[in-house]
């Protein structure tokens, strides 16, 4: 590509292409691939002239001298460039509504210029109609909002033919309408596309074999296997296999529903039940894309309660408004004066800024590898005094070992195992994966077909293999409930793994057959996020785990909890933060397995862990990405500071436009002016709303060189 | 008389502007006048492009100038004080 450098200046580059023009597609190849590049903090492609102006960091000197080289040698229509645009191009969508606002500034100018007087006002007149009609609409459903304020302030213009006043009121009105909604729909965009960075990885069935792939790397007419407990990625129609979808996520039955061979089941359903294999119908992408567009934009959540109480508020000063403007004109009768009272209303800080600053606070965590299913989660987090953690996978390392396979006599050390991984090979919890991987470490063959087996929560698994029944589970499952055997030999040996351990007891026909010990020690972050919780004012830590009171204890003592609760099954777990509720508490829950689900939704905010239950990370609130517990420190202060934001949105709201409207009032500002400052007090806000909460990333990762 | 005349000729006026606004040849001429107002924005708008490119470029060029300004002032300060101030 021919490129000439028009100006050089510290940390600028301005640039010419050599083109007459770049199209669309160009332009958005060419922003990513300029923004992607290190050192390169901005890049304006300018497509109408075919030039760019490039920013770089300061703190990388040769930047500059790279992106040209790579300028000069790049090809737009390289495929691997391509790539790098985003389903949305926010480049587009930018230069959609600079397009909308030039078109506007243009019009008006031109009105002004070239049509004659009474033309001008018959036009203005058409053009306040829409604002009039939807004023009405709004009054006559009793509606308290502000478009009945801008169709009155309008209204109030057009019927004392003072037109060139209504004139600007309509254009800045129009004018603060795109421009709310451009710093919306950014906001909305930038969440969306951070979510869906987040890649997750399917199952792809290709004739006999089964192997892990990228979401990206599915194509049309592929096969997929999904097991039980996990999100359905992709659109597509059952090929193997029959199962219950809990469909809850997209129409909001909680019942699940049967699905069988030939059916079509939806991207974001869960199999609550069975296993399906599915021959996919649509790709990820575009459909993905809008998918969590249209989440984001239709969950009810995404509304804070401050939100809803500040337009609350906000409705009922509305007809104070109304009262001001006509005292206004009561005493002044001056219709200008009383009209550029309505212009002013307090709404519009609060219904647009509000949700931006929510919206940020959403993207800013996902920036975090955080994914916030909603704003009100946010809120509740600020507000919570108890956190429920869940041991396993969550203050414990999420990839548990197994340490030792004690056999019973007669019974073959490898065997055991390869039995063991045969039955957990399709549950999704820790300790299961522990022993499959341990399965596969050892090089055992544990893929052998064998009747279904069940799971039975927090319990544990029972299945029949070579017509034998076999059980695997916990002490309490194994002993208690299936009334399992030991022989009187190994007895000595139900003691022989150290006190740390795990242990996951496995029968075979009522006796006792193998005990296989897990190591699962605790994170090296968990005590100083521990410790961080509790200054930052969560006072009331609690562990619970369905492991031994011994297990429990030693951990608890490590990890700096004091309160904990071992054995537990998943409806105590759940009762426990039902009952936490009820005493008037805040209650977060952190668990990642299929048995922290009832307890995650029973929580005012259910946190899981990535790595954990696709069922756990649906029914959360808020997933943590991998292993890290310090991002929940910062999802704590996000919370926090996003309270203080959303409060002082308010605050300022409604100071700013109380001075405009006592500026109004007093005429030392004309309605035209006030519509100005009042929408330019509300960009302001919204722009101050979009910007970074947690200014350094970094300041998270402070003990881990330690 | 004459007011009915003239608002006799009014009509007549008005009906025949209205006419000619409509006729044939006058609306194959709207699309042009509607081309040329698109094209007017476009070039407005690539204009706009070039105003945004010199304003960025005057404000890198002043920052550096301002820059060079307060390191010559701190170079300055450090010859009259000794460089360990």
């Amino acid at each position: 590509m021919k490129v000439t450098v028009l100006h050089r200046a510290k940390g600028q580059m301005h640039l010419d292409l050599h083109r007459r023009r770049l199209s669309a597609e160009d332009a958005d190849t060419l922003y990513y691939a300029l923004t992607e590049r290190p050192g390169v903090r901005g890049a304006s492609v300018l497509w109408r002239t075919a030039q760019v102006v490039l920013r770089f960091d300061p703190c990388v000197p040769a930047a500059a001298e790279e992106t040209l080289a790579f300028l000069r040698g790049a090809d737009l229509s390289d495929p691997e460039l391509k790539k790098l645009v985003p389903a949305v191009s926010a480049r587009a969508t930018n230069e959609q509504y600079k397009e909308e606002i030039g078109a506007l500034i243009m019009a008006r100018v031109a009105k002004k210029l070239l049509l004659p007087a009474p033309i001008r006002y018959a036009w203005t007149v058409l053009n306040g109609l829409p604002f009039i009609r939807a004023g009405l609409k709004d009054l006559s459903q009793k509606k308290f909002s502000a478009e009945i304020v801008h169709a009155s302030a309008i209204a109030a213009s057009i019927l004392t033919a003072d037109f060139p006043t209504a004139g600007s009121i309509i254009f800045l009105t129009k004018l603060g309408e795109i421009l709310e909604e451009w710093t919306y729909k950014k906001s909305v965009d930038d969440l969306a596309r951070s979510l869906a960075l987040n890649v997750t990885n399917v199952w792809r069935v290709d004739g006999e074999t089964t192997e892990l792939v990228n979401i990206g790397q599915i194509r049309v007419g592929d096969r997929i296997h999904v097991y039980m407990g996990n999100v359905i990625p992709l659109d597509g129609v059952v090929a193997e296999g029959e199962a219950m979808v809990n469909q809850s996520a997209l129409t909001g039955e909680s019942v699940p529903v049967h699905k069988e061979v030939g059916l079509t089941v939806y991207a974001g359903t869960v199999i609550d039940e069975g296993d399906l294999v599915i021959e996919v119908r649509e790709t990820s992408g575009q459909t993905r894309y809008d998918n969590i567009v249209k989440f984001i934009e239709q969950s009810e959540s995404m509304v804070a309660v401050t939100q809803s109480q500040a337009e609350a508020l906000v409705s009922r000063l509305i007809p104070y408004t109304f009262g001001t403007a006509a005292l206004t004109w009561l005493l002044t009768r001056n219709v200008t004066k009383a009209a550029s009272v309505l212009m002013v209303d307090f709404s519009c800080a609060i219904e647009v800024a509000m949700p931006i600053s929510v919206l940020s606070a959403m993207r800013e965590a996902g920036a975090h590898h955080i994914t916030v299913k909603g704003g009100k989660f946010l809120e509740h987090i600020a507000a919570a005094d108890t956190v429920v953690f869940d041991k396993t996978g969550t203050l414990t390392r999420s990839v548990p070992t197994v340490e030792a396979v004690v056999p019973m006599t007669g019974r073959d050390e490898n065997e055991m195992l390869a039995l063991a991984a045969d039955l957990e090979a399709h549950f999704p919890h820790s300790l299961a994966s522990a022993v499959v991987k341990a399965a596969r470490e050892r090089g055992l063959d544990y893929g052998v077909p064998h009747s279904k087996p069940e799971y039975i929560v927090a319990h544990g698994i029972v299945s029949i293999a070579a017509g034998q029944r076999v059980v695997i589970g916990s002490h309490h499952f194994v002993f208690d409930d299936e009334k399992t055997l030991v022989r009187p030999e190994d007895e000595e040996k139900l003691h022989a793994l150290p006190l740390r351990y795990s242990q996951l007891y496995m029968a075979i026909d009522g006796v006792l057959a193998a005990i296989i010990g897990i190591d699962d020690p605790i994170k090296p972050e968990t005590k100083q996020v521990i410790r961080r919780l509790k200054a930052a004012g969560l006072k009331n830590i609690v562990m619970m785990t369905g492991d031994s009171e011994r297990t429990a204890a030693a951990i608890a003592a490590e990890a700096g909890i004091d309160r904990w609760y071992s054995e537990v099954l998943p409806e105590d777990k759940a009762h426990f933060v039902e009952q936490e509720k009820a005493a008037g508490h805040r209650v977060i829950m952190i668990g990642d397995g299929i048995n922290d689900s009832p307890a995650l939704s029973a929580a005012d905010v259910g946190i899981a862990m990535k790595e954990g239950a696709d069922i756990a990370r649906e029914i959360a609130d808020i997933t943590l990405s991998g292993s890290d517990l310090e991002q929940l420190i910062a999802l704590k202060e996000l919370s926090d500071k996003l309270m203080l934001r959303m409060r002082s949105t308010g605050t300022l709201g409604i100071a700013a436009n109380g001075a405009i409207l006592l500026a109004g009032i007093l005429g030392l500002v004309t309605p035209g002016t006030a519509a100005l400052l009042h929408n330019t007090s509300t960009i302001a806000l919204c722009l101050r709303n979009m910007t970074e909460m947690i200014p350094d990333e970094a300041h998270y990762s402070v003990d881990k060189a330690v | 008389m004459t007011k009915g005349w003239a608002f006799a000729s009014g009509i007549l006026v008005g009906t025949a502007g209205l006419s000619v606004l409509t006729s044939k040849l006058v609306m194959k001429g709207y699309k042009y006048i509607f081309a040329g107002a698109m094209i007017a924005r476009d070039r407005i708008m690539a204009d706009s492009e070039k105003v945004q490119a010199a304003v960025s470029n005057i404000s890198a060029e002043a920052k550096e100038i301002t820059e060079r300004y307060y390191a010559k002032l701190d170079r300055e300060y450090e010859e009259e004080n000794g460089a360990d101030a």
